[in-house]
């Protein structure tokens, strides 16, 4: 390995020592232990049974220190275990300047995110998947400097590599502006191999298409000058990335380029997650990728957060919002037997719909019942298992019991789940059809005021028991994932005096990312809706923005930027460092 | 619950002998290599996988750590079992992942000398035979020697036939 000169951070000697790795690695598995240990404990206590039985404050407060210590040291211990990519990156530049040489191309890379973050036993992982990618775009993406100058493009390419955190993922992109891949020369070849018929070939979209290209040996075989190269050794890439449960997709445009997206999935690592029940068993679903929970009622009656199950084409539907979502019936995808009676006050007759959303899906995962959100540790599973391409692995929970993590783009993909329109047209299509018609989230206060929120600034809803809000720098706050999340009583920021709490729990609409970790405390969450008047702005003032007429009613719409205090978000910014 | 394997006296065993560990499934004797169990014990019950393959009856939460078990009756060809409770599992590790394998009863840990195993017979019609290594023919009748990976790698191509697509 190169000696290379440590530009950055010179004075970094003192303040780092080197640690066994496997040291590390057992002092996540131990806190992991300790986060389950800890669920059980609060569980043992939210016990209304215990609870009743013998009232021990002190056990309480003790039990909320521990809480909020286990957060911090699972968010050091997890820390410990990550790398940025750039270790992988870093080699880039130089393979890309070595290989233009021998292609004899002119190629730019441009490097965008090296500082993401993600598990260290994944970074040895996708190196030499992402190196192949690299490698292809240079060999095979962009094209010589004459062919580009001729096609009226900058006589060099350029390469972007780019790493993000996504819905809970990271996401690495390899994107070239080379000459994209000949649709038609892969699906003549996949023709020729007997992959599909000619018939088949041509009502197949062009995306799909370009999954031939992960074909064992697709294009060893294709010789065509034009086709080959990219598809050696992505078969190869895909089992590397799949085999730790992450995936691969590709788009190309024939002269303007190709995109390669790899996904790296949830590993060795703390996620919230919602803990669902099915038949007898439950499972888990990364929170990361949960939109909303809606009540599904097989009667059809019942009150507005209901909905009905359609048909359309013999696939269930559902109708949100005027638009149709598709839905998967858990247990039957997984063959789980429907229990004949109902177990408890966890499985409603009818079931829940959870829906969820991916790059590539959005669709509703019909359960028998939610149990829970919590903090799970994500923990591997067998090759075996992964291969059934359902389950991102498993988890323990504070009673013992092993649960299974659902992969959402694997139920999609494994229930035939219709893609997303593509990413472009798709995104900004929604927007300007979500835009026309705004929602709000209705809530009452704790005062009894009827509020709305505009649904586009709330991030999830959560329920809280009281004794959860702490005070820290004269605000009420609560420890939620490992941070600590403001907590603004709606009332006091309509009147100025807060109301008081004394319901045994509360529910906060907690605010999208942008505006801070702060949480509105209400009542109760009524409604979700989209009037048919535009927002009145006569009403504006200091924490309203207008108003809007709910059921023939002007309800308040609380202007979550201008409403809360500066001081709060201060706060809570404060407490976080 | 938790009872280690009894590493029997050190007693210096000849280098052309090597120490099995012998169990009973469907009322036949098989062994697996004994350096790669690390413990036995008598069953928790397990999280089902749906649509796993048939032979992994579930997930074991050993310590923490999450194991598949392996129903050797279904992974040998066996009709499954219908006895009442969980069965003994077997805890080996092999290529850094820990695999339980269920069987009926525990039997012996042997030591066999290496030239009392035979190739195993090739027109065996039992269905694990893929996983059998060797056999020996002990005084109470043969015992199949299994081979760990292949026990395991055998269940990866049920899964790749399963896999939905």
């Amino acid at each position: 390995m190169p000696a290379v000169p440590r530009s950055k951070k010179p004075a970094v000697a003192e303040q780092t020592i080197r640690v066994d790795v496997g040291l590390l690695g057992s002092l996540v598995d131990l806190v992991g232990e300790l986060v389950l240990a800890r669920n059980q404990l609060e569980s043992t206590v939210r016990n209304p049974a215990a609870a009743a039985r013998d009232d021990h404050p002190e056990l309480l407060k003790v039990v909320h220190r521990i809480d909020s210590v286990t957060a911090s040291l699972q968010a050091a211990a997890m820390k410990t275990r990550m790398q940025s990519i750039e270790q992988v990156f870093s080699k880039f530049p130089r393979i890309v300047r070595d290989l233009a040489v021998t292609c004899g191309k002119e190629v730019t890379l441009e490097i965008d995110g090296a500082d993401t973050e993600l598990d260290r036993s994944l970074i040895e992982t996708i190196r030499d998947p992402l190196t192949h990618l690299v490698r292809n775009a240079v060999d095979h993406g962009i094209e010589t400097p004459g062919a580009r100058v001729a096609r009226g493009k900058p006589s060099a390419g350029r390469l972007f590599l780019r790493a993000y955190h996504e819905s809970g993922q990271v996401t690495v992109e390899i994107r070239d502006d080379g000459g994209g891949i000949p649709v038609t020369a892969v699906r003549q070849k996949a023709v020729a191999r007997g992959l599909v018929t000619a018939d088949q070939a041509a009502a197949l979209s062009d995306e799909r298409v370009l999954q031939f290209i992960f074909e064992p040996g697709f294009s060893t075989a294709a010789k065509v000058t034009d086709v080959s190269g990219r598809g050696v050794g992505m078969d190869v890439v895909r089992t590397n990335i799949e085999a730790i449960g992450g995936s691969v997709d590709i788009a190309s445009q024939p002269g303007a380029g190709t995109t390669v997206r790899v996904r790296i999935p949830l590993t060795l690592a703390i996620i919230p997650a919602l803990i669902v029940s099915c038949g007898r068993q439950r499972f888990a679903i990364p929170q990361a990728a949960v939109r909303e929970l809606i009540a599904l009622r097989s009667g059809g009656g019942g009150g507005g957060a209901t909905a009905a199950v359609e048909g359309l084409d013999g696939s269930p539907v559902m109708r949100l919002r005027g638009r149709l979502l598709p839905l998967v019936f858990l247990g039957p995808l997984l063959g789980i037997p429907a229990t004949a009676s109902p177990g408890g006050p966890d499985t409603p007759a009818g079931g829940t719909v959870v829906v969820l959303r991916s790059d590539d899906h959005e669709y509703g995962l019909v359960v028998d019942g939610v149990a829970v959100s919590e903090d799970i540790v994500v923990k591997p599973i067998v090759s075996a298992l992964v291969a059934l391409g359902l389950y991102a692995g498993a988890t323990v929970r504070g009673d013992g019991a092993v649960v299974l993590i659902l992969d959402p783009r694997g139920i999609a993909q494994a229930a035939h789940v219709p893609e997303r329109p593509a990413v472009v047209a798709g995104d900004g299509m929604a927007d300007a059809a979500e835009g026309a018609l705004a929602r709000y989230l209705v809530c009452e206060s704790g005062a009894g005021r009827v509020v709305a929120v505009p649904l586009e600034d709330v991030a999830r809803l959560e329920i809280f028991p009281r004794e959860r809000i702490q005070q820290a720098a004269g605000h009420a706050v609560v420890h939620r994932e490992g941070r600590l999340t403001a907590i603004a009583d709606v009332d006091a920021l309509l009147v100025g005096s807060a109301s008081p709490l004394d319901a045994p729990s509360f529910t906060a609409v907690i605010l999208a990312a942008l505006h801070g970790d702060v949480g509105l405390r209400v009542k109760r969450i009524l409604e979700v809706v989209a009037p048919s008047s535009p927002l009145n702005c006569d009403l504006r003032s200091g924490g309203v923005l207008g108003t809007i007429a709910v059921a023939g009613r002007a309800t308040e719409v609380i202007d979550v930027r201008a409403a809360l205090p500066r001081g709060d978000s201060a706060a809570s910014r404060q407490v976080n460092a | 619950m938790t009872a280690a394997v009894p590493s029997q006296s050190s007693a210096p065993h000849a280098a052309a002998s090597r120490r099995f560990c012998t169990f009973v499934v469907a009322g036949r004797s098989f062994a697996v290599d004994a350096a790669a169990v690390t413990e036995v014990f008598r069953g928790p019950p397990t999280t089902p996988v749906p649509r796993a393959p048939e032979a992994i009856r579930g997930l074991l939460n050993l310590r923490g750590r999450i194991v598949p078990a392996i129903d050797m009756r279904r992974r040998l060809g066996f009709e499954a079992d219908q006895r009442v409770g969980d069965g003994i599992h077997v805890v080996l590790v092999s290529g850094g992942e820990a695999y339980s394998l269920i069987v009926d009863a525990l039997a012996d840990v042997a030591d066999i000398p290496a030239g009392a195993i035979e190739r195993p017979v090739a027109a065996s019609e039992m269905v694990g035979r893929d996983c059998v290594e060797g056999v020996y023919a002990a005084r109470d009748g043969l015992v199949h020697l299994l081979g760990v990976e292949a026990i395991i790698a055998g269940l990866g191509d049920t899964a790749a036939e399963r896999k939905m697509r």
